[in-house]
């Protein structure tokens, strides 16, 4: 926490707890502990990885950070700045430096809209540009996706699943984020084509310095792309360190039994 | 002694570009006991050959060839015949357990179906067997768990409702078509080790479809790789994964990450280059030929004939030496 200028993300002691809906007239209703006090910080142009089974909070936690959930308690700054004390406007405004990536290409896609209004709308969004300009911008970063410019009058229907994850990691590249918090970007894909797009989030860290914050459930997933990862359960960090350390020598049980339960390939 | 034959099956699909013919002249026998994979990624026809075999294809498609259990075309029956093989000789499970269960029933009621359908049992034999199965397959309190409803169940417990289903009728083959996909991988363990032990306790076969290598490598006597809707390399599980040999198998074992590859970390990942082709326009040939670095024009007009490699292991490729001496230089 020394290093305060290289951080891009500070979570502290996050907690959020939901209220389940009443049962009862006669008893408060219940609460689920999504998240249970959970810490750390990612240094520009890192990568970090949380990994975890379903429930165990993972997902949540992305969009603490994205500043889409309240905190129960805790804060989450980017760049110094608590995201969550920030006026509506202010955050809307600081969002540009920080997008998202989900899971499911096929349904964070207006099936409507072509390609290039998904790709220029947060630019459409946050700043005055004109049309010229967001073409350029709008081929920029799809060229940096490895797709085409022919694409941009395309609907997303007429993509294979890889192309609609290179479509929405573009639309999150186009304000040139520092940070990119990506849920599962790769779990709904085919093997040959998850390999193309691990390749891409690697080659777009070396070429802009992106920092990640990569959610995901497979692990060996994050031990491919992230420098530092965390094991969740529960609701907390059961285990976090450098990646090659944990994998090779994990403390906790619960990481050791994920750990042994990834099938590996025999022969 | 073969339980199921394969012979030149084909499935085509009736869609808005043409005709689609997403399985294309696969054979495979089966032996009584054994157990056999089928992987390969989205669209490869891995699916649709277990939906053929159970007559379950979609409305849109038909098969054509021979598919041969216990001596009679399976192909040649009836709906109503057809009705008497499912659930009763070919137990089935699916990859969604949340959507192959019907909500409003109890999982109970569900499990005795297929008992009181093709067994003759009457509600109270049937419940004492819904009790054993659901013990059998590890559900704990088995008889407080004949009236849950599916979503009282977690996804693990569901998916060994689904088994227990599959398995009341005793029958002689299990399709499992991504039976752990939807599930967490210590879940994933439980289950397919839930399904191995069955097998071999209850001398079943099985046909295991997956995307998933690892799973395939460890869980099947035999496997086959499917690309396109055609078979590209097959054999016995060892002989198969330790000695790969047509670039696409290849191609997928080098694109997965592996979490105990010490080098992983910064190095890339071998793709293949290009997507899927559409399976309305195949092209002549190999179906491989537009993503393989191997190709040359030899590989275009005729499909690629099938080469014998080792023991039982067959790959269907015109540059087996090219790609073996590369792989093997790995």
């Amino acid at each position: 926490m020394t290093d305060t200028k290289n951080t891009v993300v500070a979570v502290d002691n996050v907690h959020k707890h939901y209220t389940l809906p009443r049962e009862t007239l006669w008893q408060p209703p219940g609460k689920v502990q999504a998240i249970n006090g959970v810490s750390f910080t990612i240094k520009k142009g890192r990568s970090f990885g949380v990994v975890g089974e379903s429930g165990c909070g993972k997902s949540t936690l992305a969009r603490c950070v994205m500043g889409l959930e309240s905190l129960t308690r805790g804060s989450v700054s980017f760049r110094g700045q608590n995201i969550h004390d920030l006026p509506l406007e202010d955050l809307r405004q600081l969002r540009r430096h920080f997008q998202m990536v989900f899971q499911d290409p096929f349904g964070s896609l207006d099936p409507r809209q072509k390609i290039h209004r998904i790709v220029a709308e947060p630019v459409e969004a946050l700043e005055s540009t004109t049309r010229d300009e967001r073409r350029a911008r709008v081929i920029g970063v799809l060229n940096a996706v490895g797709l085409k410019e022919s694409d941009t009058d395309k609907y997303p229907h007429e993509f294979s699943g890889g192309q609609r994850q290179r479509i929405a990691i573009a639309r999150a590249l186009i304000t040139r984020p520092a940070l990119i918090v990506a849920d599962e970007p790769v779990s709904a894909l085919d093997v040959s084509v998850q390999a193309q797009v691990l390749n891409l989030l690697q080659d777009l860290q070396d070429e802009f310095g992106v920092t990640y914050l990569l959610i995901s459930h497979d692990l060996a997933v994050v031990k491919f792309v992230c420098d530092e990862v965390a094991v969740m359960n529960e609701g907390v960090f059961v285990e976090r360190g450098p990646t090659e350390e944990i994998f090779a020598n994990p403390q906790h049980d619960y990481t050791k039994a994920l750990l042994s339960a990834v099938p590996q390939i025999a022969g | 002694m073969t339980l199921l034959s394969v012979e030149n099956l084909s499935v085509t699909l009736k869609t808005v570009r043409g005709p689609a013919r997403a399985v294309r002249n696969l054979s495979f026998d089966l032996e009584k006991g054994k157990t056999l994979g089928i992987v390969g990624e989205s669209g490869c026809g891995k699916s649709l050959t277990a939906l053929a075999i159970m007559g379950l294809l979609p409305e849109n498609g038909w098969a054509d060839g021979r598919v041969t259990l216990g001596g009679e075309n399976l192909l040649d029956y009836s709906e109503d015949q057809m009705c008497h093989v499912r659930g009763d000789r070919i137990g089935m499970v699916f990859q969604e357990p949340m959507t192959s269960l019907n909500p409003l029933h109890t999982v109970g009621k569900q499990i005795a179906e297929a008992m009181i359908l093709h067994r003759g049992m009457n509600r109270g034999e049937a419940r004492a067997e819904v009790i054993r199965l659901l013990d059998l397959v590890g559900i704990p309190e088995p008889a407080k768990r004949v009236g849950s409803y599916p979503h009282q169940l977690s996804g693990g417990q569901r998916q060994r409702v689904m088994i227990a289903i599959a398995l009341s009728c005793g029958p002689e083959l299990l399709i499992a078509d991504e039976p752990t996909t939807a599930l967490d991988v210590t879940i994933q363990k439980q289950i397919l080790d839930l399904i191995k032990n069955l097998i071999e306790d209850l001398g079943m076969a099985m046909i295991l479809i997956s995307h998933n290598l690892a799973v395939i490598s460890q869980n099947v006597q035999d496997v086959i790789v499917m690309y396109g809707g055609t078979r590209v390399e097959s054999g016995p599980t060892n002989a198969v994964f330790s000695d790969l040999s047509h670039p696409y198998s290849q191609g997928l074992f080098s694109a997965v990450p592996q979490i105990d590859d010490t080098k992983a970390s910064r190095r890339r990942l071998t793709t293949i280059p290009g997507t899927v082709p559409e399976l309305a326009d195949l092209p002549a040939g190999c179906t491989f030929q537009e993503r393989c670095t191997y190709v040359t024009d030899a590989c275009r007009p005729t499909p690629p004939p099938v080469v014998q490699v080792g023991e039982g292991h067959n790959v269907a490729c015109l540059h087996i030496e090219a790609a073996r001496t590369a792989w093997g230089a790995r």
